[in-house]
């Protein structure tokens, strides 16, 4: 098992690989002025060296992210989709983030290999 | 209940937004956690949005913000300079396309889903008012009047 960080502000995206799976848990909080800055380049990485891996994208510890994280966060789903191999993306069932979930999961209809869920808190 | 007010008058807007959300929190702590996070989202946008288009003006030197609570009702008042007439122009666009939908979170994903698709620019995603109606369920009205924007985001509660 393999553990990396990315770090910027409030916000923590923390890839743990092991076997052929790997998650990539968001935690914090995002809301800088220009987010895809620093999340485009991490999307661009984990795109290409996950490629072969089943991909659980968790965020459940997401205290709140601004509307300009919405689309990286997305582009996020889309590139690991683009790999052909599942994706899993947890939300937590509460109110702030059930909107997002729905979201989500309108938009994983467009895609071939994420699934959507959420679940309730421990 | 009492009325409760916070007002801000903001320099150093972006440095400001999550104490904003923090000051929220604490004015809201006795009401229901939706409506906690619904105002502190529409807060925070709508101070981002004045951060991002904004700029001073001789009667709005700076950013300010208001936040009343009343019995039944909350209303976020931001108010900023802003010389831009397209921004202007877009701004009052997106509220006007807000006020005539009857489906807010539809309205929303479709914007979402044409945001992903456009090239990535400097521009904002404009996505933060249509967030506001959608997810925090706010009514949205602009005004602009003297170099000045005034935004103001209502919404009732039992």
């Amino acid at each position: 098992m393999s553990e990396r960080i990315y770090r910027q502000d409030g916000l923590s995206l923390v890839l743990t690989r092991w076997g052929g799976k790997a998650t990539v848990t968001w935690q914090g909080v995002s809301d800088s002025r220009h987010p895809a800055q620093f999340l485009t380049p991490i999307i661009a990485e984990l795109g290409d060296d996950l490629k072969n891996l089943e991909v659980t994208v968790d965020l459940r510890q997401l205290e709140y992210i601004n509307s300009s994280t919405v689309l990286p966060l997305i582009n996020m789903i889309k590139r690991f989709d683009a790999n052909g191999k599942p994706v899993r993306v947890l939300f937590l069932e509460v109110d702030w983030q059930r909107p997002h979930r729905n979201c989500m999961s309108a938009i994983a209809r467009t895609l071939k290999n994420v699934q959507v869920e959420g679940l309730l808190p421990a | 209940m009492d009325e409760l007010t916070l007002d801000l008058s903001v320099a150093e807007v972006w440095a400001s937004i999550r104490e904003t959300r923090e000051r929220i929190d604490h004015l809201l702590a006795r009401h229901p956690l939706e409506l906690r996070f619904a105002t502190k989202m529409a807060g925070s946008e709508l101070l981002e949005n004045a951060a991002k288009y904004g700029a001073p003006v001789a009667g709005a030197p700076c950013i300010s913000f208001c936040l009343t609570v009343r019995g039944d009702s909350i209303e976020l008042i931001t108010k900023n300079g802003c010389k831009d007439l397209e921004d202007v122009d877009r701004l009052q666009t997106i509220v006007t396309q807000i006020s005539n939908t009857h489906d807010p979170q539809t309205l929303y994903l479709q914007m979402i889903a044409e945001a992903a698709l456009r090239p990535t620019s400097n521009q904002g995603s404009g996505l933060g008012l249509y967030r506001i109606a959608a997810e925090g369920r706010f009514v949205l009205s602009c005004h602009y009047d003297g170099e000045i924007v005034r935004m103001l985001a209502y919404r009732s509660h039992p």
